[in-house]
């Protein structure tokens, strides 16, 4: 069975290329736009394994998805990583409690790495 | 006692203890000078005589009991007896040594028995005149006495009168010394029942009463010190004692037209000099200009102490604008009891402060008289020089009997007011009050400019700081696909498995990739652009096309886009615009307002609009999507705004920015029309051959197209 991954990320360009190249390293992907649908996809189905999420959106930020999820998920381990191209991306990631944090823009090796860290 | 003062009276006594012997002395010395007394003993004799005083005695010698000699013995020993004279009547002791004897006791003369009549009359008469006469002298003698004393008691009368007339002369010079006192005066008031008992003449104009008023009026001082200083006075008057020393005091007098005259009194109790009553003595002098002077320094040092706790309190507050309530509540109650500060909304974020004290002025009424005041101009104390247009009535508001308003300049526009009421009617307020509001208006002008200013400072900071951060993020954004990508290609070649990735996804890959690159250009043209701007050199190189040309060559490389975003666009438009701009910033223009609508169009069709009339052209840009606040619509227009939160869409935030100055330097015009939820439309009006920019087209016209090729530098930023 493989690892299923959520990808939330509001630019297109990213998310499309982002869902393409997870799903080249042999995980399964469902992508949201905003935090909003995002939450929506947390509750389709089986649990995902792992959260990629970034932090400024449209309609529901990353930093108001993750409180929300949390919510939803009660006592459930779900690791987030945060993906943000703010310079002050590490210490939001600690403020909102994330499994860790990716800087924009991404490097490949650094995702792969990060990505099977969570992921066995 | 019975001595007679009639001198020409005189008695003889007669002493005998044989009533026939009396009978027959009493007959033979019967006279008309003088009148006998007979006793028939010596113990009868010493009674008569402890009364009388007779002019001569004749004593029978052989007495029972008490004899002639043993009463005359007697007689010598009392001092008021002893000069009578006495003559012995004897019938047996004849012989020498019994006569002696007689002699001895202070006999004048023996008569022996029988005695001859006529002889013994005459001695008696002897005596009797010696008697009268020196009982004429003693009164001589007396009347001397009473005529010496009583010239005496003339000369002292007439050196009294004379010491008299000395004495009013020193009082005259006394008093004239007195009344040439002009900045005090003296006075006396009865200790018992205070009434007045002199007051000097300078009380008159001093006092502003006449005398005779003041002396009739009993206490006169008490009467007329303000009521704060009566009781004191009263007090301090009423327990003097003699052995006090001269206290002084102050204390205010109430003038009979209504000012107050201060005044420094000395008063000592004493008695009147011949210690029938005790008087209160006062001296007291005129202090009104000393106190003046006085309240002038402490006025001047309150006044320098408040207007440097203002500045304190103003410049304790630059960041969260004037606190206008603290300053207020510092001028009340020391300096007025009304204070009224108002300031044009822009430079007073807080709201409008009054504070008082004591008197709480309606607030209506505060309100009727903000708005009657006149802006830029001053109030003064006369009420004849309100301007017509007030109501008459706003000076007889309570609480504004003494109104002194301010305007508060700030860059030469008046902004605001001060206005302070003082204490109550009588407090008129003097020059230098006039000039502490004037000078505080000032301060509080400085306070809010500075503090506006620097809002304005922490503003700009902030969207400078939001730009930045917005700018960091947009600016990665691309770099993300574009690297992901790249990476991705690079290590499917290395690992050498770039076949196996087929055309289709590599084709996909390198499109992505360059709509990054893309989209990087169009970020830094309008950093560059808000640059150029910013430093104000916003260049433009005029050309002549069509307009109409250009809105559809921009709406072809625009239809991938528009596609995504679901939105259809509508087109309005003449076959032909021909217009005199620069054509790149115009492009820039129809570029903004394009992507904005398709932004924030929510998917909802788009209308164009464009036609010429009077030689303008009018451009319309229309969406029905989220639509903008109408609080935002002056703001969209502002650089690193958006009405919006930044997080929610792409883009720096400099579009309409941009769009407006280009418009701007076209000497055009932008508005928006917009509703929360229905959409907006932009506006974008210019003449389509504008002058400013005539001057330019022969020299640029053959750079035509080039946006590089300065020909005309506006000024953005005066």
């Amino acid at each position: 069975m493989k690892n299923e991954i959520l990808l939330i990320e509001d630019d297109r360009d990213i998310r499309e290329a982002l869902s393409e190249l997870i799903h080249d390293e042999g995980y399964e992907v469902r992508t949201a736009e905003n935090g909003l649908k995002g939450l929506e996809r947390l509750q389709e189905g089986k649990l995902p394994d792992l959260i990629l999420v970034d932090l400024m959106m449209p309609t529901m930020s990353g930093g108001e998805f993750i409180l929300k999820a949390r919510e939803l998920l009660k006592d459930k381990v779900m690791p987030i990583i945060v993906m943000s191209a703010l310079n002050n991306a590490e210490a939001r990631a600690t403020e909102l409690g994330a499994s860790g944090h990716l800087k924009k823009p991404l490097a490949l090796e650094e995702l792969c790495t990060m990505v099977s860290k969570f992921c066995h | 006692m019975g001595t007679h003062l009639n001198p020409q009276y005189a008695e003889v006594l007669i002493v005998d203890d044989r009533p026939e012997n009396l009978l027959a002395l009493e007959a033979s010395l019967e006279s008309r000078d003088y009148t006998v007394v007979k006793a028939n003993s010596g113990y009868e004799a010493l009674r008569y005589l402890l009364h009388f005083e007779p002019a001569l005695i004749l004593m029978d010698v052989q007495m029972p009991g008490l004899d002639g000699f043993e009463t005359v013995a007697l007689l010598k020993k009392s001092e008021r007896t002893r000069s009578i004279p006495i003559i012995f009547l004897t019938a047996i002791n004849i012989d020498e040594k019994y006569a002696r004897r007689g002699y001895q006791y202070g006999a004048v003369d023996y008569i022996y028995k029988p005695f001859d009549s006529d002889i013994l009359r005459s001695k008696v008469s002897v005596f009797v005149d010696l008697h009268k006469k020196s009982r004429q002298l003693i009164e001589v003698q007396k009347l001397l006495a009473e005529g010496e004393r009583t010239a005496r008691a003339h000369e002292i009368a007439q050196l009294e009168v004379m010491s008299l007339k000395r004495e009013r002369a020193e009082q005259k010079k006394y008093r004239e010394l007195v009344d040439g006192i002009q900045h005090g005066f003296v006075w006396s008031i009865d200790a018992l029942t205070m009434q007045p008992i002199f007051i000097s003449k300078s009380a008159e104009s001093i006092l502003g009463y006449p005398l005779t008023s003041l002396l009739n009026e009993g206490n006169f001082l008490e009467k007329h010190l303000t009521p704060e200083d009566r009781e004191s006075f009263s007090k301090t008057i009423r327990n003097l004692k003699k052995t006090d020393h001269d206290s002084g005091m102050e204390h205010r007098f109430v003038r009979s037209d209504g000012k107050t005259t201060w005044l420094h009194t000395g008063v000592q109790l004493t008695d009147n000099g011949d210690g029938t009553r005790d008087e209160i003595r006062g001296l007291s002098v005129d202090i009104t200009e000393l106190k003046q002077a006085n309240q002038m320094v402490e006025n001047a040092h309150l006044r320098a102490e408040l207007l440097s706790e203002a500045s304190r309190i103003l410049s304790d507050t630059v960041d969260s604008g004037p606190n206008f309530k603290l300053l207020a509540e510092g001028l009340v109650p020391k300096f007025a009891n009304l204070v009224y500060i108002e300031l044009h909304p822009e430079f007073d974020p807080v709201e409008t402060v009054e504070a008082s004290a004591a008197v709480e002025p309606e607030h209506s009424r505060l309100r009727q008289l903000r708005n009657a005041l006149e802006l830029g101009r001053s109030m003064v104390k006369e009420n004849s020089e309100f301007p017509a247009e007030y109501p008459r009535s706003i000076p007889l508001i309570a609480g504004f009997e003494n109104l002194l308003a301010e305007p508060i300049y700030i860059r030469g526009n008046c902004r605001g007011s001060v206005c302070i009421s003082f204490k109550d009617s009588t407090t008129e307020y003097s020059d230098e009050d006039s000039l502490m509001v004037k000078d505080l208006a000032r301060r509080i002008a400085v306070a809010a400019d500075n503090a506006h200013l620097y809002r304005k400072a922490q503003d700009a900071i902030r969207s400078r700081d939001e730009f930045l951060s917005i700018a960091s993020h947009e600016l990665k954004t691309p770099l993300t696909p574009l690297k992901l990508q790249t990476q991705s290609l690079l290590r499917a070649v290395k690992s050498g498995k770039i076949t196996s990735l087929g055309p289709e996804r590599m084709e996909r890959m390198l499109e992505t990739s360059d709509r990054q690159i893309d989209r990087l250009t169009r970020l830094i043209e309008e950093l560059l652009d808000i640059s150029r701007i910013t430093s104000g050199k916003l260049e433009l190189a005029p050309t002549h096309f069509d307009l109409v040309a250009l809105i559809r060559e921009t709406m072809d490389r625009f239809s991938d886009q528009m596609s995504h975003s679901g939105s259809k666009i509508e087109l309005d438009l003449p076959e032909s615009l021909l217009v005199h701009w620069d054509s790149f910033r115009i492009e820039q223009v129809l570029v903004n307002l394009l992507t904005n609508a398709i932004k924030y169009g929510d998917g909802k069709p788009i209308e164009i609009h464009g036609a010429e009339k009077d030689g303008y052209v009018d451009l319309l840009f229309r969406d029905h999507g989220i639509g903008i606040a109408a609080e935002d619509h002056a703001r969209i227009f502002a650089r690193f705004e958006r009405a919006v939160s930044s997080s929610h869409f792409g883009g720096l935030g400099l579009g309409l920015y941009i769009v407006s100055q280009i418009v701007d330097s076209h000497s055009g015009k932008i508005t928006v029309d917009s509703e929360v939820g229905l959409g907006s439309t932009f506006r974008v009006r210019i003449a389509a051959d504008p002058i400013p920019l005539r001057d330019s087209s022969k020299s640029g016209s053959h750079r035509a197209g080039s946006p590089h090729s300065p020909t005309s530098t506006l000024e953005v930023f005066p």
